[in-house]
């Protein structure tokens, strides 16, 4: 056991948690420079937003633009909450670390949520930028005023995703193939989740969504501006959370303890 | 000039065995036109075979221009970590035919995998199209093909003079998207961007496909998407020729 700092009981697993979160938000500040953050990812988010709302013009007017505009905003969440939450796991088996995480006396699932609670606080500030630069420039200023009220189901929507995008990490690392893995994951939420595309216009793909992570939130940011109650899909979305949180709990418990017993991590 | 189409012909096949062997680097080929031709055609009310092919090909176009911006970076990338990158650019040869031959390599192969998508998705969404003029599209796709690799030059610039080639190709990407007119048309841009689109090979190459897959092939457009690749050619060439050299006399080639 590493050496106490304080006699008071609780306050190791404080510090270890803050040595934590302070060592992700390094870490993500040394791969995406703030100076980079603002002049390349910011502004390729921020045309992606225009493209899917000048689409949702082409396909359905002005009613697709808005409709696509408020979906474009929410899917933005996805950038740093999956593939940036994937990365973290990929990034530590690429430098050789992963396997001491996997011995931490800390739980291996906190370790990595802790490592990339960075990447929620910056998928939550993409969204930001994306929603009032992309809302100016195409004109859905008002919109966006009207999601005002349900701005705290932006946040619950990137916890959720940052939940799906922990379970995606795990699957991710050491199969050589997390590219395509938190891509194609990517992608599923975001064609399902009724971001582009109306849920009723899905057909068969309409369920699949329904146990990803912001479609019930969406569907709350539209209920609202529809003005209808939203507390049944807030739980939703909250339950979709919380369902692939256990999954990365049992995904990343079932690594370790597969690792620890026969040194599998350090392969593949 | 039997050695420049040995060491052409060399890179392209080499690019090719290299990708075969990462075929990670094509996943965006395969589920980026899906997602594409999904948002465009499943919320429209007009599901003829006309706007069937006017979405196929645009979104067929906008994911090979993706998959040109990325794999033009991604070579010269890869040929980096891998300590390859001085050696195929300091060789005998000149450095232009190696990223020219990568770059085809690598978009020859992605264009396959997109139309190959593309054409699955439609398969499974039922959706009707049209193929008036076959040669034709043939055509556009090897015109496709050529513009790419004129476009690859230009990008391959960036990856000689700085280390964040990738960031500065994934932001060069979407407005291309956006200002290329294919899924966006040109009539809904804003009256001060709409210079953007007639000098991208790509709006071009979409309306020659469009019109030979729906009446008769608009050669005019075919002419403006081959006069505009020449341009990026030359351009691209004069300025990768220009770093090639500077990194040459400094040996800055692979400190970046």
């Amino acid at each position: 056991m590493a050496r106490s700092i304080s006699t008071e009981p609780g306050a190791e697993p404080a510090w270890r948690t803050w040595r934590l979160l302070r060592f992700g938000a390094l870490q993500h500040l040394t791969a995406n420079p703030p100076l980079l953050v603002a002049t390349a990812m910011w502004p390729r988010l921020v045309f992606r937003a225009l493209l899917w709302v000048l689409i949702g013009a082409a396909v359905n007017g002005a009613p697709g633009a808005a409709f696509t505009f408020v979906g474009a905003v929410a899917i933005t969440l996805l950038q740093n909450a999956v593939t940036g939450m994937s990365d973290v796991t990929v990034t530590e088996k690429v430098a050789g670390t992963f396997t001491m995480l996997l011995r931490s006396t800390t739980p291996v699932v906190w370790v990595f949520a802790t490592r990339g609670a960075a990447y929620t606080v910056a998928a939550v500030a993409d969204t930001v930028v994306v929603a009032v630069v992309a809302g100016a420039v195409t004109g859905h200023l008002d919109v966006l005023a009207s999601m005002l009220p349900v701005a705290p189901v932006f946040g619950l929507m990137a916890l959720s995703a940052s939940a799906a995008g922990l379970a995606c990490a795990a699957v991710s690392v050491g199969k050589r193939a997390e590219v395509a893995i938190y891509n194609g994951f990517v992608t599923l939420i975001d064609v399902t989740c009724g971001a582009l595309i109306p849920r009723s216009a899905l057909g068969p793909l309409a369920p699949v969504g329904d146990v990803l992570p912001l479609t019930h939130g969406l569907t709350a940011v539209r209920d609202h501006l529809a003005g209808e109650p939203i507390a049944a899909d807030v739980a939703l979305e909250a339950a979709v959370g919380a369902g692939w949180l256990a999954v990365a709990v049992v995904l990343f418990h079932a690594q370790a303890s597969r690792a620890r017993r026969t040194g599998s991590d350090a392969f593949s | 000039m039997a050695a420049t189409v040995a060491a052409f012909s060399a890179s392209v096949r080499m690019q090719m065995i290299e990708t075969r062997a990462n075929v990670m680097v094509l996943t965006t080929a395969t589920l980026f036109p899906v997602m594409l031709l999904l948002v465009t055609l499943l919320p429209a009310a007009d599901r003829s075979a006309t706007a069937g092919t006017r979405a196929a090909v645009a979104s067929g176009l906008s994911a090979a221009w993706s998959a040109t911006a990325w794999g033009a970076a991604s070579v010269l990338r890869r040929d980096r970590a891998n300590g390859t990158l001085v050696r195929a650019l300091m060789g005998i040869p000149d450095p232009r035919v190696i990223v020219l031959g990568k770059g085809l390599g690598a978009s020859a192969l992605a264009t396959a995998v997109i139309l190959a998508s593309v054409a699955a998705t439609l398969a499974v969404l039922r959706q009707p199209v049209q193929v008036a003029h076959p040669a034709a599209m043939l055509l556009g796709l090897a015109v496709l093909l050529a513009s790419g690799a004129a476009v690859g030059l230009l990008i391959g610039t960036v990856f000689v003079v700085t280390r964040y080639g990738p960031q500065v190709s994934a932001a060069i990407t979407m407005p291309v998207l956006v200002l290329g007119g294919m899924l966006v048309l040109p009539s809904q841009l804003a009256p001060a961007f709409r210079w953007a689109p007639p000098l991208v090979s790509l709006r071009w190459l979409n309306e020659f496909l469009v019109s030979s897959a729906t009446a008769t092939p608009n050669m005019v457009a075919l002419a403006m998407a081959l006069l505009l690749s020449a341009v990026y050619g030359v351009v691209g060439g004069r300025l990768f020729a220009r770093v090639a050299r500077r990194a040459r006399r400094d040996g800055t080639i692979d400190l970046y």
